[in-house]
């Protein structure tokens, strides 16, 4: 019961202590009590903000339902380890309820150190096993000092809250046990930290080669492609990146006020979001010491680059003027995503919000305005009403939506984790632009929803040649 | 024979196994209207339904009651009442499906109970439940794998509206549908009843779209499921043919409700046992079989004849849930290829007939290390991987396929089936074999 008496104050501490300056996230957003829910849970939104983190082995402390049928479907790439894409998960079987899974995981963990040699283990927690009394930080403390490298227990089983709450958790987690406890090798005086990019089809690299462009070094990106080491000394940036608002929340105003690292909310997707985000870290580093030519260097990069995708975009864009799109990320990106939209003269009409905090909920309303609603969940139900009540001429969501929107005969694109390409910065918003043309432009829903023959006025086949048939 | 091997694990690397309350899911969506609900905590559907949706492209509706920490620790508190009347509320489902996912199992809640006692209250308070049923699968996914929940849940359904008959039906027969079988299966399954003049009665029947899916603009996508009074009516049968050893219980407890004899079938992949499939169908109906299946039987021939020499010393390595394993296994041995490992999500009688040289209850970890040297691999898609470390092909069968479209319609049952199985496989045994840079 200690198991449960601590992710009961966990939550009680969520609720009493907002992170500074920011809303406290609304407890189940979307689902009251004894509403039946089809979203995430505590655990994998702890795990989502953590398994990024390529260097590190995450294993699952839980029956198959918690990993087994997830361990490929989120493709968060890597500039080198790869031991994050491997799934490990105990498995917890019959005996091991009856028994409890502590020795198991104990010997699981023995295992994979010695295997696999990550820099760190991370150790979920799952519903099953705190609630049979597995008490994972102690073994992981234990583990920890008798293999010689970080194992650290993330204690945030499904029932103790939402995907908000577990990516809150990911972050205090961080927070308390990672960052700091290293130095890095060497600091520059244009060092940054990117906190809350996940990498998902690369999108960091995009990030990296733009920072770069304005030879601007990224000490740590937490977590996308993060290495442990690094975030672990990333205490010692000069300023940071505060990018999707819903990924690791609080993290950022943590840290400046641990370490004193200043940081600007951004957003690489859009066009005018990359080019803010990269004049405010400009003028945020030269305000810190940093090289005093740095925003003039980012002025210049921004101009060529702006240039240079509107010059791609100049055909579609006509095509993109005035559709209407749904977006059903479930928040994640939503407001970003929206701005971006209107820049290619899209109306958004709607956005759901499942997975949001209320800081995402006010921004993403601001962004679209009247026209926009936002829903609580994303339902195949839901989805099917707004799109057929709305006059939907695109949709944007994650997979799990494309056979309702295919059904509804509205077109679809993938913005979520199986997304083809990276969306980040210039390119980004170029290659998402083309997508929704593209999209929008296939002939297929017409021919898919012409009357089937039998339903036609006259079964008739037009006739050729001289005779008339049937005549 | 000591060749099965339970390997001693304390985790597994790159699972494939899926849950039990997956597959009785499923199986509830299955029956028209029918809306699974597992009793478990927040994110336990939304896992399994990404990997159904993409497997079958398909809205797959499942949801959870979302358990917080207070009721697992006091008990049900009015959430599953609350939830069954939301349920009714968003799509008015004639029947509920609840899962047992491991939670309650594990504590030992009394569903049943629970359940008698909110029906009792519900004829007075809420007589719109009066019209919904609600029957409970425990499913734990601490055992046991997707088509154990699948059985479970059929069991279950069948327990529950299977009546006897006074009277039967001459050309009815009943088909129990087993969980390694495509949407594309089932409907060729029932168009060789078709073909006999039989009526089949589908359980779990995932050949339309699912239970209580959204409806197409098409107006096809709203026609799915076996109706539960075709359920009830089952009893009037002159026959049950389950397809799949797992389907056994299910059609062991029609034949004690209601009188109805029945055929197991472990597989309909393959000559032999298509053959006996429509002896069966001849037998019951009393037709003579039509003359698109001999003409189809007749292909299947010549297909095995000019394929068998690519099978010819080739050595395969196959991974799946048991049923459908103990099927490729046997089909894959039958073209006269040699089974090195098959590895079987979970434990299971019917592993003692697969053909191979040596059987693991296992991961894709385990799948991996024993088909090193195989030339074909028959796996789920998350094989790829080693498909690609290997450099062996991948024929992609099982669930879940979730790097390719079309896995719902694939057909690789009845002559037909086995024809398209046996050049698909062929063709990647000889593109290998082409293949100046294969591994030797």
């Amino acid at each position: 019961m200690e198991m449960q008496r601590s992710a009961i104050m966990e939550k009680l501490a969520l609720l009493e202590e907002p992170p500074c300056g920011r809303p406290s996230p609304e407890l189940f957003p979307g689902a009251g009590r004894g509403a039946p829910h089809n979203g995430g849970c505590a655990f994998r939104g702890a795990k989502l903000a953590l398994q990024p983190i390529t260097d590190a082995a995450h294993l699952v402390h839980g029956p198959i339902t918690c990993q087994g049928h997830s361990w490929e479907s989120r493709p968060t790439c890597s500039s080198g380890p790869t031991i994050h894409r491997s799934t490990f998960i105990t498995d917890m079987g019959e005996m091991d309820v009856i028994f409890g899974g502590a020795d198991k995981l104990r010997r699981a963990i023995r295992e994979i150190a010695a295997q696999c040699a990550p820099t760190a283990i991370f150790v979920y927690q799952t519903c099953l096993p705190a609630m049979i009394g597995d008490d994972i930080s102690a073994v992981c403390k234990a583990e920890s000092l008798r293999c010689g490298r970080p194992v650290i227990a993330v204690d945030a089983p499904g029932f103790s809250g939402d995907n908000v709450q577990g990516n809150e958790f990911a972050g205090r987690l961080l927070l308390d046990r990672v960052v700091g406890s290293r130095e890095p090798e060497f600091t520059t005086s244009a060092d940054v930290n990117i906190i809350g990019e996940y990498n998902v089809a690369g999108e960091l690299n995009a990030v990296r080669a733009l920072l770069g462009g304005i030879a601007v070094r990224v000490l740590a990106s937490i977590p996308g492609d993060g290495r442990y080491e690094d975030i672990a000394s990333s205490h010692r940036a000069g300023a940071a990146i505060s990018l999707c608002s819903r990924a690791l929340p609080g993290l950022a105003s943590h840290m400046r006020e641990r370490f004193g690292i200043p940081f600007i909310e951004g957003s690489f997707y859009g066009i005018s979001n990359t080019s803010n985000t990269l004049r405010g870290i400009a003028a945020l580093l030269a305000e810190r010491g940093g090289p005093p030519d740095l925003p003039a260097r980012a002025e210049a990069l921004t101009g060529r680059e702006e240039k240079k995708v509107w010059d791609r975009l100049s055909g579609c864009r006509k095509r993109l003027e005035g559709k209407r799109a749904l977006l059903a990320t479930g928040g994640v990106k939503s407001w970003s995503l929206v701005s971006v939209l209107q820049e290619l003269g899209i109306t958004v009409v709607g956005s759901s919000m499942h997975k949001s905090t209320a800081a995402d909920r006010r921004k993403t309303a601001e962004a679209m305005g009247p026209s926009g609603v936002l829903c609580d969940d994303a339902s195949a139900r839901t989805v099917e009403s707004l799109l057929s009540d709305r006059g939907v001429d695109v949709v944007l969501s994650g997979c799990g939506l494309q056979p309702v929107a295919a059904m509804a005969g509205v077109p679809w694109v993938e913005v979520n984790h199986h997304r083809l390409g990276a969306l980040s910065g210039y390119e980004g918003m170029a290659r998402l632009a083309e997508a929704i043309d593209a999209a929008c432009a296939n002939p297929v829903f017409e021919q898919a929803f012409a009357p089937a023959p039998w339903n036609r006025r006259s079964n008739r086949p037009p006739e050729e040649g001289g005779l008339a048939w049937g005549a | 024979m000591g060749r099965i091997k339970h390997p001693e694990r304390t985790f597994q690397t790159e699972p494939f196994k899926i849950s039990q309350p997956l597959g009785a899911a499923m199986a509830f969506l299955g029956v028209r209207r029918g809306a699974p609900l597992m009793l478990g905590a927040r994110g336990c559907a939304a896992v399994g339904m990404a990997l159904l949706v993409r497997h079958y492209g398909r809205p797959v509706p499942i949801e959870t009651l979302a358990l917080d920490e207070a009721s697992l620790a006091l008990g049900d508190r009015g959430e599953l009442e609350a939830a069954l009347l939301a349920l009714h509320e968003r799509s008015a489902p004639e029947l509920a499906g609840l899962l047992g996912a491991g939670l309650g199992e594990a504590k030992g809640d009394d569903v049943e109970g629970l359940l008698r006692k909110i029906w009792r209250g519900n004829r007075r308070s809420h007589p719109a439940l009066a019209a919904m049923e609600a029957v409970f699968t425990p499913c734990p996914d601490f055992s046991g794998a997707y088509q154990d929940g699948w059985s479970a849940a059929a069991c279950g359904i069948a327990a529950r509206f299977v009546q006897p008959a006074g009277r039967k039906c001459a050309r009815q027969v009943n088909v129990l549908a087993g969980a390694h079988l495509t949407p594309g299966d089932v409907e060729e399954v029932r168009e060789a009843l078709d073909a006999f003049g039989l009526d089949a009665v589908v359980l779990p029947d995932i050949s339309g779209g699912f239970g209580n899916a959204a409806r197409s603009r098409t107006g096809d996508g709203g026609v799915c499921g076996v109706p539960l009074a075709d359920i009830r009516r089952m009893g009037a049968s002159v026959l049950t043919i389950a397809i799949g050893e797992h389907m056994r219980p299910t059609a062991e407890c029609i034949e004690k409700r209601a009188g109805v004899p029945f055929r197991v079938f472990d597989r309909l992949v393959g000559l032999g046992p298509c053959d006996d499939f429509m002896a069966l169908l001849a037998d019951v109906s009393g037709a003579e079989a039509p003359n698109r299946l001999k003409r189809q039987r007749s292909r299947l021939v010549d297909a095995m004849l000019t394929a068998y020499p690519a099978f010819c010393g080739a050595r395969a390595a196959v991974a799946g849930d048991p049923d459908h394993l103990l099927g490729l296994c046997s089909w894959l041995s039958e073209m006269g290829a040699a089974i090195g490992v098959a590895v079987s999500t979970t434990d299971n009688p019917v592993l003692w007939r697969v053909p191979a040289l040596k059987v693991i209850v296992g991961d894709l970890g385990d799948f991996e290390r024993g088909a090193e040297g195989a030339d074909l691999l028959v796996a789920p898609s998350g094989a790829r991987h080693a498909s690609r470390r290997l450099g062996a092909p991948l024929l992609r069968a099982g669930m879940p396929i979730s790097d390719r479209v079309g896995a719902a319609h694939k057909v690789s049952v009845g002559y037909r089936g086995t024809l398209d199985l046996i050049f698909e496989a062929a063709n990647l045994l000889l593109e290998r074999r082409g293949d100046p840079n294969a591994p030797e």
